[in-house]
This record gives C-alpha cells, structure tokens and sequence, in this order.
C-alpha cells in the first residue's frame, strides 16, 4: 500500500475529514465520523453539493430540458420561422402523415437501419473476435481500425466521394481491370442507399469494435480453458462461452447503435442530399429540410417527436427483448 | 467557511459567465450609431482580408465602425434566416439577387435612403441593380453582377482540335466542338445541377424557364422539361459527365483537365485562373431554339436588415462599401465582376484573358437577372435531389419536374 495519509488542520466549528490520496491504480478511501451529523451540518452539505451540481444542472436545463419542451409546444403550434404563431393543435402530426414524402423518407430511414445495424455490429464482432491477444501488433490493429470513428465524418465523406464517382478509384479500377464502368454510386437509385451504408459502416464500426475488443479480453481465461478441455471447438468456444459472457456489450453496442442510426443525416446529406430523387432523404434530413428551407418550425417540431416516440418504442422493445439473450453475472 | 463560500461563489458565478457568455459572443445586441455588424459569407483567409478592407473603408470614410460576422457560404443563408428571426439581426446584410425575394419581409427597401441622399444610382450596372429589385423596391446596393459563362480549357480545345467558342455562338457549334472532343476519346463539358447553371444552359437551349420573369414558379413548364431531355442526350452521348449532388464536381473536373468546359459565373473567372495550369478561355451559353435572352445573370450586393436600429447610418456603411473607389480596388484584386459601369473598366485590365470584355459584353446583353421566390431556396434543394435522375437519363424531364412540382406544393 503506497498511500499517503493527511490530516487537516482545520477550524475548530469544521469536521476533521482524513483524506487517504491513493497511487494511481488503488482505491481512494475517505474516513468519516460514524455518528450521527447535525441537522444544520446536513443542510450545508447539501447546500456545498447543490453548488457543485448547478453549472451542470443549469447547462442541462438551459441547454436540454427547455428546448425539448418548447419543442414539444413549437410541435402543436404554426410556427413559420418569421411572422406570428398559432396553436393548430394536433394539426402538425396530421399533415406530417398526410405527406407522401413523410413515408418516404420513414421507409428509407428503417432501410438504412436494417442496413446498416447487422452489418456494423456484424464487423465490429467479427474484428473484434479476430483481435485476439495471440495476433501480433494487435494494439496497431486495434488503433487503425478505429481511426475512422475519430477522423471528422466531412473529411470522409470527401475521400468516399471520390471512390464513388464516375472515373473515380472504383470506377477507374473496374475499367483497367474489367474493361467496364461502374455504376454512378451516389447518383444510381439502386446503389446510393448501399453506398451510403458502406461508407456508414466504415466509419462507424471502430467503436463497437473496442466496447468488443475490451468485453471479450474481460472473459475468464479459466472459462475458455474450460470448454477447451471438455474438447469445445473455437467455433463453439465463442459462440457458448464468450457471446454470452460479453452479452451486456452487445446489447448496449446494439441499443446506441440502433439510437444512432435512426438519426442518421451527416452521411447522406453531404454525400448525395438526399438524392437521387429522395432515394436516401432520411428522417432527419426531412426534418431538417422542413425547419431550415421550409422554414416550419412547428412541422419540423412535429416530425423530431415523431422520430422520438420511434426510437423510443423500439428501444423500449430491446430492453423487453434482452431478458431472452443478455447474461449478467 | 466565509471564504470558502466565496470561492464556492465565485465558481459558480465564473461558471455562469461561461454559459452566458458562450450564447453571446457573437451577439449584435450591442451594436450603435458608431458600431454596426456586418453578416458576410467568407470562403478562406484572402476573402476575409478582403471584406475586412472593405469594412475598414468605412470608418475610414468617417462611417460607423463596421464589424464582420463571417460564415462559410453554405451556411450563411441558413444562419441568416435564424438571425433575422431572432431579433439579433446584423445591421448591414449581403445578400445574393436571385435570394431576395426570400429576404423581402426581413430586409428594409432602401429607395428613400438614396432619395434622401440624392444619392446617383445609375451609376451601377442596369443588370445589376434591377437584379436587386423586389416588386419594383430596391433592397441592396450591388457589389457584383454577372451572367453565367462557360468557362473552357484552350489547350484540351486546340488538342483535339476543336474550333475556340466565339461569343454568340450557337448550339450547332456547341454540337461540333463536342464531336470533336467524343473522337479524341475526351469529354467536353460537366453537368451541374446547381440552379442557375441548370436555368441558365436551358434558358440558352429553348428558352424554357422554371422561375417566370415575374418570379411566379413555372415547374410544370414543358419546354424547361425538354430542355432537362437535352441535357440528359448530352450525357448519353458521352459529350457531358453524368451528374452528382456535389456542386463542386464540375469546377473540380475543370482544373484536374477532366472536362474540357464548364458553367461559372465572372465572380469565379479570376480565382479560377490563379487556379488551372492552362490557359482559360470564357465565352456565352450556345443558343439554340430562343431568340430571347440566352443566360441568366445574379449578383451580391449590401442591404439594410429590417430590425437595424440605425438605418441611415448602416446606408452610409453601404454607400461606402459599393463605392467607385471600394469596388475599383477590389477589381484591381481580382475579385468579382463589379456592380458599378465605372469599375468594371479595372477589372476588364486585371483579368489578363484574351477577349473577355467582348464575352462579357456580348453575354451581358443577352442574359436576364434570375428572378429569386419564396421557394428558390427549396428548388435549389429539390435540384440537387431530382435534376440528377433527369440529367442522368433515369427519368424524363418531364416525370422529374412532376416530382419537384409536387414536392413544392404545385
């Protein structure tokens, strides 16, 4: 044990608090009086905790909880971006689904996310698996793999838009090779929305990946030795020992993954915007589209709560669902 | 404990200052007769130390202290919108032609300033202070103006032996120097579905128009249609790339030498020249069936946002801002075309590219300012979506604007 132990000297009305400042990797340990405090002490400990909480506490309601509300109002109410406004009621929600458009851009958010989940979660597994400790330089691995999550997502689309175009690296390296074109990606009704999720999950899949890499090498080795000697094969190994033992980690991969993509905008709007035609306008792009250029803010409003409630049935779906596959142990 | 509730006061008031003074460090709130805010949108470091002399001037002048608020071009209307509608409007806004008329319920018309001041508005360019007008009410001083150009590469067109675009020339030649380009295995010109290229091309091929001279929105209009079939033939033919949602492609595809042509307009020519490694050539949309105008011209200029406190003062800055001397250096510097008569003289010196000012000319006088609407924003948008599926040939023009009709409410 390399702790330090001090003692304050502190005003005789003040309690005397022996704080143990630990080395890095142990525990801090804070010795208090056992009895019972005075009430007026409690109330300025309250008072000091309160303190510490409010620049958080403030920027969360100034920042999070007002403007959630007022959207919630700005939802039932006309509200051009200039000029008067008007409650209308529920009549918002009633032209946002009267809107073939609206359905459109519904039909082609569930599209990327059934996309675009499986084949993250699908990759970032798969990696992870494969980044085993026996793989040498795993660490280099490991870092390269998640420099796309924290390059800035312009910049990639930049470098994917020039794989996708006409004459562009795909498209050169099929006409050396093949002698044929490629298909205009971004441009072509049957390839934009692919090539969207294939740039998405490039981009995306290096932080599941490390919630993986770190939950599997978390299993007991005497686990898997276990199985090893009962004759499992790697095969069986990872899918009766180890999936279930980093099963918290999918399911909470899974849940952010599922949040994240139906809120997908950046990828689409600025390598197709939306197009062709409204091939991959997603949810948020509608929305953003009908609050900026539109100028409805209350319509814009209307379809973000239409987006939440979304989300939130169907991350309530999962937590129902987990009880069947999740482990905790 | 006194002290330490200080401190803890102290934290929290810090902290507090933080928050507000994150929210307000942009804030216009505090400009007055003497200090006014600027809203500009600034593409790099040069266009700043640009705008930045153009702001010193007026102080310089004697005028009020004018302040740059800078955003990236393709934000800046976005941000301006949200300004405008929060109350902490700049005083002195820029503002494109063709946008305007979206602008019209937050800028003020500033006739009765010019006629207070006897100030000489003939001065400017007739094409450039029209394009600023709204219902006959003027609501910016122009700073630049200019019709849409095809900008072209002098060596890709004497390679493949293609005859140089006179100005004037007409849809025949076009088709001739693209036979040129196809034979030696090269492609002539680059799509663009950004709105102004697109009317403009059209205009200049049949005439067709999607946003009517009164700014009324015409999509179903059957010749803008046919002239998006058009543009799709050129694709098929292999005399245009196909297009993409990035509006920067073109330009791109222009200095890498991968099109021998494409649409700009003169605020783009001198930066562009800086740019390519070969000599630029400029010249007029064809003209094909229209005897009308055969271009569309647009242009920049100052207003005064409806909210400003202090008018007279913020038309003194853009007095200022559009004067002979400010815009004579500015062409001096090679920047956009100017929007006062007088001043495009130095700019025509500057450029340095053979024949321009004969291009200039000969496509000022046929083009027409774009009108703006309340939807061009909007159209600009659906073009960037659909124009793509015409123009790429996987829908008729026809279906496409169909599509766009719809989606504007039409």
């Amino acid at each position: 044990m390399t702790a330090v132990t001090t003692e304050q000297a502190a005003p005789a009305e003040e309690e005397v608090v022996t704080v143990e400042v630990a080395a890095p990797g142990t525990a801090i340990a804070v010795d208090e009086e056992p009895e019972a405090r005075r009430p007026a002490e409690i109330g300025r400990r309250t008072w000091w905790g309160a303190a510490f909480a409010a620049p958080h506490s403030i920027g969360l309601a100034l920042f999070t909880v007002v403007p959630i509300v007022a959207s919630l109002v700005v939802s039932f109410m006309n509200w051009p971006m200039i000029g008067g406004h008007t409650w209308t009621g529920l009549e918002n929600y009633r032209r946002l689904f009267d809107d073939p458009i609206f359905w459109v851009v519904v039909r082609n958010t569930a599209e990327y996310v059934i996309l675009y989940v499986p084949l993250n979660l699908v990759v970032s597994l798969g990696l992870a698996a494969w980044l085993t400790p026996r793989i040498r330089h795993r660490h280099i691995f490991r870092v390269l793999f998640f420099i796309p999550t924290i390059t800035p997502l312009v910049a990639n689309v930049v470098v994917w838009r020039m794989l996708y175009q006409p004459d562009g690296l795909i498209d050169a390296t099929l006409q050396s090779t093949l002698g044929e074109h490629a298909p205009n990606f971004l441009a072509d009704d049957t390839w934009a929305m692919f090539a969207v999720v294939a740039m998405s999950v490039w981009a995306g899949f290096g932080y599941n990946m490390l919630i993986f890499s770190a939950a599997l090498d978390a299993v007991p080795d005497s686990q898997i030795e276990a199985a090893q000697l009962d004759g499992a094969s790697p095969w069986r190994t990872f899918w009766h020992v180890k999936f279930p033992a980093i099963s918290p980690s999918i399911f909470f991969a899974t849940m952010m993954t599922l949040i994240t993509s139906f809120q997908v905008f950046t990828q689409p709007f600025l390598l197709t915007k939306g197009g062709p035609g409204t091939e991959t306008e997603t949810l948020v792009q509608y929305i953003y589209n009908t609050g900026f250029q539109n100028q409805q803010l209350g319509l814009a409003s209307a379809g973000a709560w239409v987006l939440f409630v979304i989300i939130l049935g169907i991350t309530a779906v999962q937590f129902l669902g987990q009880k069947r596959w999740v482990h905790y142990e | 404990m006194k002290r330490r509730l200080l401190v803890g006061v102290t934290a929290a008031a810090a902290a507090w200052g933080m928050l507000v003074g994150c929210s307000s460090s942009s804030s216009t709130s505090n400009q007055s007769k003497d200090k006014l805010v600027w809203s500009m949108w600034i593409a790099g470091s040069s266009d700043k130390a640009a705008w930045q002399q153009v702001a010193n001037s007026v102080s310089a002048q004697g005028g009020p202290k004018v302040t740059i608020q800078g955003a990236p071009f393709n934000d800046y209307f976005t941000k301006l919108r949200t300004q405008l509608s929060t109350g902490s409007a700049p005083c002195v806004v820029s503002i494109q032609s063709l946008r305007a008329a979206n602008y019209t319920d937050v800028l003020r018309p500033i006739d009765s300033y010019a006629k207070k001041g006897g100030f000489d508005l003939s001065a400017f360019d007739t094409t450039a202070l029209n394009g600023m007008k709204v219902d006959g009410k003027l609501y910016a001083l122009p700073y630049d103006t200019g019709p849409m150009l095809l900008f072209y590469n002098k060596d890709l067109f004497k390679q493949v032996g293609a005859e140089e675009p006179k100005p004037g020339w007409k849809l025949a030649d076009f088709t001739a120097a693209a036979a040129k380009f196809k034979a030696a295995g090269k492609t002539m010109f680059a799509s663009s579905v950004a709105d102004m290229n697109l009317e403009s091309m059209i205009l200049g091929y049949n005439g067709g128009r999607v946003i009517k001279a009164d700014g009324t929105l015409d999509p179903s209009n059957p010749t803008f249609a046919k002239g998006l079939d058009w543009l799709s033939s050129l694709v098929k033919n292999g005399t245009a790339t196909q297009a993409g949602a990035d509006n920067d492609t073109p330009s791109n595809n222009f200095v890498s030498k991968k099109v021998g042509m494409y649409l700009d307009g003169p605020w783009s020519l001198l930066s562009q020249k800086d740019k390519v490694k070969f000599p630029i050539g400029v010249t007029t949309i064809p003209t094909g069936h229209t005897s009308g105008p055969s271009t569309f011209s647009a242009g920049s200029g100052f207003g005064i946002s409806k909210q400003c406190a202090y008018p007279d003062q913020a038309f003194t800055a853009i007095k200022t801002m559009t004067s002979q001397k400010v815009l004579t250096t500015l062409a001096r510097q090679g920047r956009a075309f100017p929007g006062r008569t007088a001043a495009q003289q130095t700019w025509y010196e500057n450029a340095h590219i053979d024949g321009v000012e004969s291009v200039l000319k000969t496509a000022q006088k046929a083009s027409t300012p774009l009108p703006g609407n309340k939807q061009s924003d909007q159209l600009q948008q659906l073009f960037s979506q659909y124009g793509i599926q015409a123009v790429n040939g996987q829908q008729s023009g026809a279906e496409t604007m169909k599509s766009i009709a719809g989606q504007l409410g039409q």
